[in-house]
């Protein structure tokens, strides 16, 4: 090759050199211009999946209002991709909006890091509601950010009372009423009650009928799968379903995969895998599928995914089998019913995967902030939970009772919610506590209201002969609130060689899981196990939980 | 004096080259440019596998690791050893099941007598193409779940199984499932690129041969082959640098937790322990490595290829 | 007239018995997918569908009442069309100068080009670089990133190769320059390639919504048809606090809606495959001048 072309390539690669040093050296971009003082500030807000008819909030009953009130209105702009690689890709780029909802607290953590997170502590000091509404929030979320507040959570504060969010077995009714409406608790009782379910109806509308199913190749079908352990007792999980679970009696980390009831988790599964029950397909089976075999009641029950019950539900009145329906019924494991203790419910303190930030890229964040102060008031949580007076509800006796348009739209009418505004507004707070009247502010989570509007006249019906109360009636008396403050803020970096163990760790007991559900014999179940048992020794995962348990101590003592 | 000489010659002849060929130059220049902004200036980007990247700032600004996260790689080879089993074996097979039997295959369109038969026949193979994962996912379920599954209930029914066969979900069956998938999903794409070769065979030729008495699978092996093994070639070679490559879309419907150990390929590893723990420090080391190896292998076929056909396409 | 060998006949029979099976398997699928799009969805069982259950024009009413989906049509057709021309110039003109072993440069060319479809700087450096250029928010980022495609750059100069020198020299020789030898010698004589690559790239560009989802998610008005349809459900939740939230989304199962989308996605197969069919029929080739 010629000096020259030598030459020439030098000169390009040079050039090239400067060119990609000139694109990543990172330079910030103006700041779009701030709208004027009271004028129309439109803030764009990305939405996970779609919303079918709401583009601009305005557009909605409750958007109205505070359109009128403080002439803010939000753009929704739906986005697809993984939430997670978004929000990272975001923070790399600068592109993020002005209001941004982060999912866990490593990205708030880099969000902070990085300059992209307002500090929002001259607003809350300033601020009439907030820091009234947030008082046991606060300093928790201040610890995230080394002593300065940049965020707040969506369903917080929460009353362990209002809106138990619970998941544990669907389980059809026509087969519940065959055999005389038993009130299923234990182990025993469910193996016994599929088996003589599938007995009872071996077909299902021309197709074999399955004992349990479970969308265990979801990313988090496996997780899901071990939740035997919140039933009762000690322990509560931490959220972040890696190698460690909570023991709330004793205030601290365990080990999750030697946790007893974790075992009992397995060999529950073994146990129905052995006798037929549980679905042989569901370690391939995503939601759709198992949605698929709920909607055509082909499943007696379905473990965890009760969600997915509930879409099916609808489904089974529209197919003319409406007494096939679901209902979410308890489990126990046989030593938690022995043991008999209370359930710990865990009532979060904070929520860090539904925390929101205003980024610095907001035009106008005093404004931003003075929306989100009177959102968290008395008045802002009535509208946006209950939405408006004499549309929404109406004042009894000092009480909210819900319209009868409120009552239908909801339970029947699935644009119903979104064409209000109810549940677009997360952004700017929902309390899922009591107002100030007594009754919860969502009326769909009060006890009067809830069964009325959420439940199908089946599903009524067969609590009714269940002898419950209300739908929660067995969470309610058997529960009792857990609240989860500091354990929820405990993290460990992602890229360190612990946060890789921990990664190693989770991993070991999902791929034991799979094999230890599928194995033939209870004496091939205990070779399997005492093999697991062997190679976890090896890994070494105190390491870990010790770690979680050291973090836990460095935040209690900087909360003090 | 002699070296006086040649520089000032050296630069007057390209000069004047580059004058002869300037439409050429033309030619290939947009490619050029664009090739240059887009696949080579984000290169600087590989400047985070050696720093400590914190997401938000520039690129530059991390602290230098030096290898310290190629190192770590290494460190995990017993985990990554069965990964790469996995890729290794399922794309070789892919590759090789896909390419010869769409070559075949296009052959045997070749000798289809109807015109329009063939047009219907190549509409419809390509069709796969269009399919998403997800919703090919739904079909394959729908036919070889291991209860519901068509295929499978048929066979018990039929009394040649007591049981159905897992077939998504048993780990023995993964690399069958995936090659068989690959062959079905590549079978038209491969097969509109060899009919391209195929048509370029001038008719004149057969006519000739049909003259001297050539049969129709004479014709095929000593006219339309030759015709075609360029580009068997090419492809095979162009594909050998991807042999690591697995489209992560596809993995992620077919990975489960039952058959992860025979499943899980390269890109999920790097998709898992990388870009979703955030740690795009290592994601980036550990794509230098495969990038390096991938390239080292494409130059290895094609050195075979040049040795044996001597065609390269380099 | 040549006596038909029994050989021969035998060979037709299970030449045409296998057309059919392919054909079978390759469309099962869709046919699948499409009795699936317009089944109800309470009755679907599962296995073997072969005709659909309960008809039901529900899932395509709801996405056709958007009025969005026109302005997606738009964008989609846009691209696809465009992306494609575009491509082929620049990727073709490439092509073919870089067959000409004379050309200065031509070997560190080659691997210039080879090199870049076996690595990547990563989705970070990708996306900075192309907001950047300016070219976020912007229709034109589906069409520059893409107008070099090296794999079907080195499909086309494959073929090229093959056609005789002897045609071009006779143009050069008539004062032809390359440039003109390209468009109107080598594109013509080079139909079947340039059909089968363009119909690639129209696949691709139909069916591309990643480049959205990354670059344009922020301007509606540039979605293009694929997008908006994937926009109504979340493929796979990522985490069960997506699960739970997505499920309450539309009015129809997320299941039909994928495959309603699924059949819009293929119908313009239908439409450019008769046209490009054309084109794969040999080139310009008939009476190639005698040696």
């Amino acid at each position: 090759m010629s000096l020259h072309l030598v030459r020439f390539k030098l000169v390009a690669l040079v050039a090239l050199a400067l060119l990609g040093a000139n694109v990543y050296a990172g330079g910030s971009k103006d700041k779009a211009a701030k709208p004027a003082a009271g004028g129309l500030y439109t803030v764009p807000i990305l939405y996970n999946g779609a919303l079918a008819t709401v583009k601009k909030s305005g557009e909605t009953v409750i958007g109205k209002v505070i359109k009128d009130k403080f002439n803010i209105e939000f753009e929704f702009i739906s986005m697809t991709a993984d939430a997670q690689e978004r929000m990272n890709m975001m923070l790399a780029a600068g592109d993020y909006p002005e209001l941004l909802r982060i999912e866990g607290l490593d990205i708030m953590s880099k969000y902070i890091k990085a300059g992209a997170a307002l500090p929002l502590d001259d607003y809350v000091t300033s601020s009439k509601y907030f820091k009234e509404r947030f008082k046991e929030q606060i300093p928790l979320w201040k610890l995230t950010g080394n002593g300065k507040l940049y965020n707040w959570d969506w369903l917080e504060p929460q009353q362990f009372e209002v809106g138990l969010d619970i998941n544990d077995i669907g389980v059809r009714t026509d087969v519940l009423e065959q055999q005389g409406w038993p009130n299923l608790l234990s182990e025993d009782d469910y193996v016994a009650f599929l088996k003589k379910g599938i007995a009872d109806n071996p077909m299902t509308n021309g197709q074999k009928t399955i004992g349990m199913v479970v969308p265990l190749a979801e990313s988090w079908g496996m997780t899901g799968l071990f939740v035997m352990l919140e039933k009762g007792g000690d322990y509560i999980d931490t959220g972040d379903n890696m190698s460690t679970c909570w023991n709330n009696t004793e205030q601290r980390f365990e080990d999750f995969f030697l946790n007893k009831h974790t075992q009992e988790n397995f060999r529950f599964f073994n146990r129905l895998y052995r006798e037929g029950l549980l679905d042989k397909e569901c370690f391939t089976d995503f939601g759709t599928q198992v949605g698929e075999k709920l909607n055509t009641g082909r499943a007696l029950s379905v473990w965890y995914t009760l969600w997915l019950a509930g879409g099916a539900n609808s489904e089974l009145i529209k197919s003319g089998n409406p007494n096939m329906q679901y209902i979410n019924m308890p489990i126990r494991s046989n030593s938690q019913v022995k043991d008999n203790k209370t359930r710990p419910i865990r009532v979060e303190i904070t929520r860090p995967f539904d925390s929101y930030i205003i980024t610095k890229n907001a035009k106008d964040p005093k404004r931003l902030f003075d929306l989100i102060d009177w959102a968290s008031s008395e008045e802002g949580q009535v509208l946006l939970q209950s939405g408006v007076e004499g549309v929404h509800y109406t004042i009894k006796d000092g009480k909210r009772v819900p319209t009868d348009a409120f009552v239908t739209g909801m339970s029947a009418d699935p644009e119903y919610a979104e064409k209000n505004g109810f549940n677009i507004f997360s952004f700017l707070g929902a309390a899922k506590t009591f107002a100030a009247d007594g009754q919860a502010y969502n009326l769909l989570l009060d006890a009067n209201y809830r069964d009325k509007i959420t439940l199908t006249d089946r599903q009524m019906e067969a609590y009714k002969n269940l002898g419950w109360k209300n739908s929660l009636e067995y969470w309610l008396k058997t529960g009792v609130s857990a609240p989860v403050g500091l354990p929820a803020r405990v993290v460990i970096d992602s890229e360190s060689e612990l946060g890789r163990l921990n990664q190693k760790v989770t991993q070991f007991r999902v791929q034991a899981a799979a094999a230890l559900i599928t194995a033939g014999t209870e004496a091939e179940y205990n070779k399997l196990y005492a093999g697991f048992m062997e190679d976890y020794k090896k890994l070494n995962a105190n390491r870990v939980i010790d770690e979680y348990n050291r973090i836990l101590g460095e935040l209690k003592a900087g909360l003090k | 004096m002699a070296h006086q000489l040649k520089p000032a010659k050296g630069r007057k002849n390209l000069l004047l080259k580059l004058e002869r060929q300037k439409y050429l130059i033309l030619l290939v220049l947009p490619a050029f440019v664009l090739t240059l902004i887009f696949s080579y200036v984000p290169l600087a980007g590989w400047y985070i596998a050696f720093s400590d990247y914190q997401l938000g700032f520039s690129f530059f600004a991390g602290k230098w690791t030096g290898l310290e996260q190629f190192l770590i790689f290494f460190r995990e080879t017993n985990d990554a050893y069965n990964i790469i089993r996995n890729t290794l074996a399922m794309n070789v097979m892919s590759l090789v099941g896909g390419l010869g039997i769409a070559f075949i295959f296009s052959l045997l369109i070749k000798e289809v007598g109807s015109g329009r038969a063939k047009k219907v026949i190549q509409i419809i193979t390509f069709f796969p193409y269009f399919m998403s994962w997800v919703i090919l996912y739904s079909v394959i379920y729908s036919l070889f779940s291991t209860s519901s599954g068509a295929i499978n209930s048929f066979l018990v029914d039929a009394g040649v199984l007591k049981e159905g066969l897992n077939i998504l979900g048993d780990k023995k069956y993964s690399w069958t499932l995936i090659v068989l998938v690959n062959i079905w999903n590549t079978l038209g794409y491969n097969s509109v690129i060899f009919l391209a070769s195929i048509s370029n065979v001038p008719t004149d030729l057969y006519e000739a041969a049909s003259i001297d008495g050539a049969g129709r699978l004479q014709k095929a092996i000593y006219i339309t082959i030759p015709y075609m093994v360029p580009t068997l070639l090419v492809l095979f070679i162009m594909n050998s640098g991807w042999i690591l490559n697995s489209g992560l879309d596809q993995y992620l419907v077919f990975t489960n937790p039952t058959n992860r150990p025979t499943m899980e390929v390269f890109d999920m590893y790097i998709y898992r322990y990388g870009i979703k723990l955030m740690n795009y420090s290592y994601a980036t080391a550990v794509g230098i490595i495969k990038s390096i190896v991938s390239i080292i292998i494409l130059y290895g076929v094609n050195l075979l290829s040049k040795r044996v056909s001597s065609r390269s396409i380099i | 007239m040549r006596k038909v060998h029994p050989f021969e006949l035998l060979f037709d029979i299970f030449n045409a018995a296998l057309m059919i099976a392919v054909v079978l398997i390759m469309a099962y699928p869709f046919l699948y997918v499409f009795l699936y799009s317009i089944s109800d969805p309470s009755r679907l069982k599962a296995g073997l569908m072969l005709w659909p259950q309960k008809v039901t024009l529900n899932s395509y009413k709801v996405i056709f009442a958007n009025p969005v989906i026109i302005n997606g049509v738009y964008i989609s057709v846009a691209r696809s069309v465009i992306g494609t021309i575009t491509m082929l110039m620049v990727t073709g003109a490439a092509a073919y100068a870089i067959s000409k072993r004379h050309l200065i440069g031509v070997r560190f060319l080659r691997v210039f080009f080879l090199l870049t479809m076996y690595f990547s700087g990563g989705i970070i450096p990708a996306y900075l670089l192309i907001k950047s250029l300016g070219l976020t928010n912007n229709f034109l980022v589906y069409i520059i990133p893409s107008m070099v495609s090296v794999f079907n750059m080195i499909l086309i100069r494959t073929y090229v190769e093959s056609i005789p020198a002897s045609l071009e020299e006779s143009a050069l020789m008539v004062g032809a320059n390359e440039l003109q030898i390209f468009v109107y010698l080598i594109v013509p004589m080079s139909t079947p390639v340039f059909a089968a690559v363009g119909l690639f790239s129209f696949v691709n560009q139909w069916n591309s919504f990643v480049d959205v989802q990354i670059y344009n998610f922020m301007k509606p008005d540039l979605y293009p048809l694929q997008y908006i349809l994937y926009n109504y459900l979340m493929s796979q939740s990522q985490s069960v606090e997506q699960a739970k939230r997505s499920m309450n989304v539309s009015a129809i199962s997320p299941q039909s809606l994928k495959t309603t989308i699924t059949i819009i996605t293929i119908l313009p197969i239908f439409f450019i495959y008769p046209i490009l069919q054309k084109y794969f029929v040999s080139g310009l080739m008939v009476g190639s001048i005698k040696e």
